[in-house]
């Protein structure tokens, strides 16, 4: 499936999959979560999402050249996991492809997982997470619901493309640092996605390897940094 | 300029938002990642410092400037090429550095500066 600006190549083999999204921005939360998923899971690589805007990149990983955005699947689960910000101009395009794709596959649910900044943050040991759910029963996570506020960027494009499409979706939003990449919210994210998807993932090596994470994942941050800062498209909460 | 010259020119400017203030390797140092917003009455400089213990952070302040110096934890970090976080900060108005305080949490420093009183209040008389 193609368009003018945006390519997926992959193939799935799941059946009525969740797919879960790690893009760069707020924490880094979403980023970290599925990047430990991947490796947790030990999930194949099945595919990739380009662009010509990401002429000027390639990602190298112990040796091998890979695509930025790169799609991975495990049984029943999917990830996609970027490791570039996606800027505004992309974020429409790269929602629409995208959910086209996801819609082909008959997914059970979308999960997003981002962070929400608060200003306290540094006085919170275990962050809260708030949910928005369309079209999902989320009564068995027990979750603050995002009742008020709003969500900017390429994840609100995306949970309304599930909207038009009648995707299932749940957005995990993961009080977390807004310029720092946080991997304690990234595990109360991914304790809601073990409820939710029955995966049961283990977060005792994130909790353990969490400053080495904080360290290794700078240069990640800085720029998502500088595309939330260009596009002030951090999540806001109200009341 | 059409849309995908827009889209290169904008992913291009991302990729060339350089990571140099991140690292010193002639001094062996890290540039830790920070943020400051002001209140009306404070300076809030925020500094992450993984791998850091709270023993071995220095902080000095003038009234215009934040210096801080944290020790890395080699048994926590495994990285060789580097010794310490090293950041020299302006900060955006004068304070009061007697009245600063610090708080370190989970390998976050926060620096609280009272924001210098300017001026001299003029009675009517």
């Amino acid at each position: 499936m193609q368009s003018d600006k945006l390519v997926i190549n992959a193939k799935s083999k799941a059946k009525k999959p969740f797919v879960i999204l790690g893009l760069p921005d707020v924490g880094l939360v979403g980023s970290i979560a599925v990047t430990y998923l991947i490796e947790e899971l030990d999930m194949d690589e099945i595919g990739y999402i380009d662009s010509a805007v990401f002429h000027s990149l390639i990602i190298v990983q112990n040796g091998i050249v890979k695509k930025p955005i790169r799609i991975y699947e495990k049984d029943d689960i999917i990830t996609i996991v970027s490791d570039v910000p996606i800027t505004p101009l992309l974020s429409m395009d790269f929602s629409t492809v995208l959910i086209q794709w996801i819609k082909e596959l008959d997914a059970k649910a979308v999960i997003n997982i981002t962070g929400i900044n608060v200003p306290n943050r540094i006085s919170i040991d275990k962050p809260e997470i708030f949910v928005l759910a369309t079209d999902y029963n989320i009564n068995n996570i027990d979750s603050k619901p995002f009742n008020n506020g709003f969500i900017m960027g390429t994840y609100a494009s995306i949970i309304k493309e599930c909207i038009n499409n009648n995707i299932p979706s749940i957005t995990l939003l993961a009080e977390s640092y807004p310029n720092f990449p946080d991997p304690i919210a990234s595990i109360s994210a991914l304790e809601k996605v073990n409820l939710i998807t029955n995966i049961n993932v283990s977060l005792e090596r994130l909790d353990r390897e969490s400053e080495m994470i904080r360290l290794k994942v700078r240069e990640l941050m800085k720029h998502a940094e500088s595309a939330i800062t260009r596009s002030k498209v951090e999540p806001s909460i109200y009341g | 300029m059409s849309d995908i010259d827009k889209m290169i020119r904008e992913f291009d400017a991302l990729i060339n938002y350089l990571t140099s203030d991140l690292y010193d390797p002639d001094r062996r140092e890290l540039k830790p990642l920070t943020h400051i917003i002001e209140t009306e009455d404070e300076v809030i400089v925020t500094v992450d410092l993984p791998c850091a213990t709270k023993n071995d952070i220095q902080i000095k302040s003038t009234e215009d400037t934040l210096t801080i110096k944290a020790s890395l934890n080699k048994e926590l970090s495994l990285i060789e090429k580097f010794d310490c976080y090293n950041k020299h900060i302006k900060l955006p108005t004068r304070v009061e550095p007697k009245e600063s305080k610090a708080y370190f949490n989970n390998g976050v420093l926060q620096v609280k500066l009272k924001k210098k009183l300017e001026g001299k209040e003029i009675r009517v008389e």
